[in-house]
């Protein structure tokens, strides 16, 4: 689908026409005239870098001017003029993310063993403002350049003939380095990021094969060669406990995976962190094929990893959008693969509580299913599973949730209308409006905060501008449970609208309004608009629901 | 010759008929930003260094050629 352009605006002390080029490609970048302009920028208001409504900023900062700073109080002179011009930048911008880069400090080396250096304690000092910020702001972040620059190192990052010639002083590794650092964070801002990672298991999570080597055999443990797969297994972990989904995909006997996932000393990934197992001789893009049924998650929010190249061409071939990076020859290279993977596919801006339970809410939604199976019907499977239902006005520390289901919500979403933190919070302030907070849970656990129904309120009534749920709560009902709560409370407001607007994926609610008994009023074809007559709303009830809670 | 052409004209984003050993500095898309380009990759691509006060002597697409030769 083509999408204008996002606009990005990008702030330096040094010369970065070179950068914003190589991000031309993707991007509508906006950098200032002249040299060291950008302090200017962000103290005045009306400057192009506020003018120009970017969708992003990033304020990269560079230390090799340090090599003409005269002494350690010249350093703090400047290091304080940043820390101004980034309170200024950080203070006007609120609804857009901000990057704030790290630095590396490239201090005058003309100096006795015996002279106090300043280029860690300038380092430090930087590092704590502007994590400062980005704890203090919803909106700022950090690219850690600096960190960057370590893995490449100075010798090859930079390049002092560019530094004289143009005022950049990166190498073309460097600029390549920054360009593709940047990228990522942009990713991160404005592309969806994977959700679910499949794995295979023999000489990808351990090495060699359980099924011949047995347990005693496979090659993992704490300390030397097994120790690369024990580190690359961590690296999993740690990403599932920041929100991503982790499964099995594995040609193997499922019992002697059992043995080894269950008993072996140094297994780091075990039972509970997977969502799900496809563990037979099938083929493994039929294997996927089968999880995004599962977990109903679409084929472009999977990541395959399999050292086998003739599974990942099966994959590639059988699922186009699923992510199907190439394994390291060297396995000496699979932590760094895995942080890679993570960088590239899966880091996101920010990790919220939900995003912590997400492998247990899925576990949760299997044992679900499985309770479905057993149900007679909806009714019964609902009553099965003892909903509670609680709707409510968003409250502050619902914001930044709210804000990422409108952010990410596809296939139940009228609307789509993707409204920042700063937006959502413009629209609750708003006393004619009303942002709606629903929780569900069950005897399976808490679902959490999983949907969103943003009111408008006018003299002809109210307008459902937004209404979204999360697509594991689907098919029980919890829509009619909410526009029944709704309609009744506004009951006095006469009516009720309700908009679709089309989209490649909302599809599953394309006829919701309709069977919910809304009235078609206009956009047979395209956005359509719904009436709810609410003068003369009978209250419905659902007794296969244990409890429903609203607080208008 | 005709592939180092072929390879300024891919980092110009031209056509390789578009430029020729007599295209002169500052003409069309060779400008100051575009010839920092050209030293990096021209670099990269023949593994060579071109000092910096050699490059103040360029003014035209053989001259650069020649510092790479």
């Amino acid at each position: 689908m083509a999408c204008a352009k996002k606009k990005i605006a990008l702030l330096s002390n040094i010369t970065v026409d070179m950068v914003a080029a190589k991000l031309r490609g993707k991007y509508d970048v906006y950098i200032p005239d002249g040299f060291d302009t950008w302090v200017q920028e962000t103290v005045d208001p009306r400057s192009g870098f506020y003018s120009g409504k970017p969708d992003a900023a990033i304020i990269l900062l560079d230390g090799t001017e340090a090599r003409s700073w005269k002494n350690r109080a010249e350093a703090w002179e400047r290091l304080s003029l940043w820390k101004q011009a980034l309170s200024a930048a950080t203070g006007n911008i609120t609804d857009i993310p901000i990057f704030l880069t790290t630095i590396d400090i490239r201090e005058n080396r003309i100096k006795a063993y015996s002279e106090r250096k300043y280029r860690l304690e300038i380092e430090d000092d930087w590092y704590q403002f502007i994590q400062g910020k980005a704890e203090e702001k919803g909106n700022v972040y950090i690219i850690d350049l600096a960190d960057v620059i370590a893995d490449i190192g100075r010798e090859q990052f930079y390049s002092n003939k560019m530094w004289y010639m143009s005022s950049m002083p990166y190498s073309r590794d460097g600029l390549n380095a920054v360009a593709a650092e940047i990228e990522r964070a942009l990713n991160a801002a404005f592309t969806a990021r994977k959700k679910v990672i499949a794995l295979d298991l023999d000489n990808t999570l351990w090495g060699g094969v359980i099924g011949e080597d047995g347990l005693d055999g496979i090659e993992l443990s704490n300390h030397k060669e097994g120790q690369r797969y024990y580190d690359f297994q961590r690296q999993f972990l740690e990403m599932k406990e920041r929100g991503i989904l982790l499964a099995i995909n594995s040609k193997n006997n499922p019992e002697d995976v059992e043995t080894a996932i269950r008993k072996h000393p140094f297994m780091v990934l075990r039972e509970d962190d997977f969502v799900s197992s496809k563990i037979n001789w099938e083929n493994k893009a039929v294997n996927l094929k089968a999880m995004e049924t599962d977990l109903n998650i679409t084929e472009g929010g999977f990541l395959f990893i399999d050292d086998n190249p003739v599974e990942r061409e099966t994959v590639k071939g059988g699922c186009p959008e699923t992510a199907v990076p190439e394994f390291p020859d060297d396995t000496a290279e699979l932590l760094p693969f895995a942080e890679k993977i993570w960088a590239d596919y899966c880091r996101p801006l920010r990790v919220l509580g939900e995003d912590r339970k997400k492998t247990d809410l899925y576990r949760n939604e299997e044992k679900r299913r499985q309770e479905m199976s057993v149900s007679l019907n909806l009714e019964d499977y609902i009553a099965r599973l003892g909903m509670t239902v609680d709707i409510h006005r968003m409250r502050e520390d619902e914001l930044d949730r709210v804000a990422q289901l409108c952010g990410k919500t596809n296939q139940f979403n009228l609307t789509t209308r993707r409204y920042t933190a700063a937006q959502v919070r413009a629209l609750a302030e708003n006393p004619d409006n009303a942002v709606y907070a629903v929780y569900s849970s069950d005897k399976y656990g808490d679902n959490g905060l999983i949907s969103v129904v943003i009111l408008i309120g006018s003299e002809c009534g109210v307008k459902i501008d937004t209404f979204l749920m999360s697509c594991r709560v689907m098919g029980r009902k919890l829509e009619d449970v909410i526009i029944d709560e709704l309609a009744w409370h506004y009951k006095d407001r006469q009516k009720m609208t309700g908009e679709y607007v089309p989209t490649e994926k909302n599809a599953p609610v394309r006829d919701l309004y309709d069977r919910l008994g809304f009235r078609l009023v206009s956009g047979q074809s395209r956005d359509r608009i719904y009436e709810l007559d609410t003068s003369e709303y009978k209250k419905k009830s659902f007794d296969s629901y244990k409890e429903i809670r609203f607080k208008g | 010759m005709d592939k180092f052409l072929d390879f300024v004209a891919e980092i110009m984003n031209v056509d390789t008929s578009d430029i020729s050993m007599d295209t002169r500095y500052k003409e069309g898309k060779w400008d100051s930003l575009m010839m920092l380009t050209l030293v990096m990759e021209l670099e990269a691509e023949y593994g060579v260094s071109i000092p910096m006060e050699s490059l103040g002597d360029v003014k035209t697409m053989a001259d650069l050629y020649a510092l790479i030769k």
